[in-house]
């Protein structure tokens, strides 16, 4: 019965989603080395919607733009192409599984809110150390992708997954029992079939268990705290009930010889970060 | 309402107007309590005063840090559950003790 199962996962997994053309688009013209703001304009012209909420995203003070950008073209270059690219990626992805989701077992906005909590404590906390942390931030709202797939490819099992968790078994113990796989490995699964870098499977794959990431140790130490750190703020509604041991490695990579208040101050930061942003995402609409 | 410099305010205090940045951006609404991250973020965009509703409409408790304190105790006891599994843990403590701190300054 399990090994069917398991079968059963891949086969239907196999029929995984495509991944957005905008995002293909986007992927495509920012690999090329002479891509400009107007190569990249040209491409969010074709999404209207998309490149509306991007700006939306872009205006909200989280950004700290002195001034209003109104197209595309001038994101870019405010911006820079890395954040555009990120934010579009995470808008777009948002749309795909708004539409696609029976949301089953849980409430879709809600996952969004945490995934948008992850990202904007990952970005945060990841740049107390380094710089760039637009690619963190995607991968926050990404990390957790795993489980809307299971949501609307497995909705019966998930359904199960969700009935058993709870006090004594974690989330990720109650997929292994059911279905023998984690919402990180299919998450991990559908980030290569879209060809998505190493360094965003990593933060997807490795989110419950940072000290296995190769590529991209500080991006993935960023979303594991990132992820307790959505939680414990109760920003959104993850489906887990606990908070989960954060990993001490991972903790020390950012919170060691800081002063006392770099963590209140941190944890200030994303809560305004958070409000701003979800008021521009509007997810409920 | 009272016109206080950004280094008289207190934790706890409440914004009478929204604070704008010279361009009119909002960067505070009317009706927020001062927390100390939002004062700090309020010095890094060189904002120098801040309109603060009189401490009568609060009764004085919302300055009290006796009563910053209590309601962190209260955010302690809220977090308890949430932080049930990992509470043993020094890191994690310390990151309970933070959050009780700023939901304390903020709800």
């Amino acid at each position: 019965m399990e090994e069917k199962s398991l079968d059963d996962i891949l086969k239907r997994l196999s029929d995984l989603p495509s991944m957005p053309t905008i995002v293909q688009e986007m992927f495509k013209v920012t690999s090329m080395p002479n891509c400009t703001s107007k190569d990249v304009a040209r491409v969010l012209e074709n999404d209207q919607s998309l490149t509306a909420r991007l700006l939306r995203v872009a205006n909200s003070p989280f950004y700290g733009l002195s001034r209003k950008v109104d197209t595309g073209d001038r994101a870019c270059t405010v911006l820079g192409l890395n954040t555009v690219k990120n934010l579009a990626l995470s808008v777009s992805v948002m749309g795909v599984f708004k539409s696609r989701s029976r949301a089953a077992t849980f409430d879709i906005a809600d996952m969004w809110r945490h995934s948008l909590g992850c990202a904007v404590a990952a970005k945060a906390v990841f740049e107390l150390r380094y710089k760039g942390g637009e690619n963190v931030f995607a991968g926050g709202i990404l990390h957790d992708i795993g489980k809307m797939v299971l949501d609307i490819y497995m909705p019966k099992e998930y359904k199960e997954i969700h009935e058993l968790y709870g006090k004594d078994m974690s989330l990720v113990d109650a997929e292994m029992y059911i279905i023998g796989r984690t919402h990180a490995l299919v998450g991990r699964l559908l980030a290569r079939k879209w060809k998505f870098t190493e360094a965003m499977e990593e933060m997807i794959a490795f989110h419950h268990k940072p000290a296995l990431a190769k590529v991209a140790p500080a991006q993935v130490a960023a979303i594991h705290i990132g992820n307790e750190i959505a939680k414990s703020l109760s920003l959104g509604k993850s489906n887990e009930l606990f908070v989960m041991p954060i990993d001490e490695d991972a903790w020390n990579m950012f919170f060691t010889n800081t002063k006392e208040s770099t963590l209140t101050d941190t944890l200030e930061v994303i809560w305004d970060g958070y409000t701003q942003i979800e008021e521009a995402l509007d997810l409920d609409g | 309402m009272k016109k206080i410099a950004l280094n008289e305010v207190m934790v706890g205090m409440k914004t009478a107007r929204d604070v704008n940045n010279p361009r009119g951006m909002v960067l505070v609404k009317k009706g927020a309590t001062l927390t100390e991250g939002v004062i700090r973020q309020l010095e890094r965009y060189d904002i120098t005063t801040v309109l603060i509703e009189d401490i009568e409409d609060e009764k004085g408790t919302e300055i009290d840090p006796k009563g910053l304190e209590k309601r962190k105790s209260e955010q302690m006891e809220q977090l308890k559950p949430i932080f049930a599994k990992v509470a043993t843990l020094p890191w994690m403590k310390q990151l309970m003790d933070a959050v009780a701190t700023v939901r304390a300054g903020r709800l």
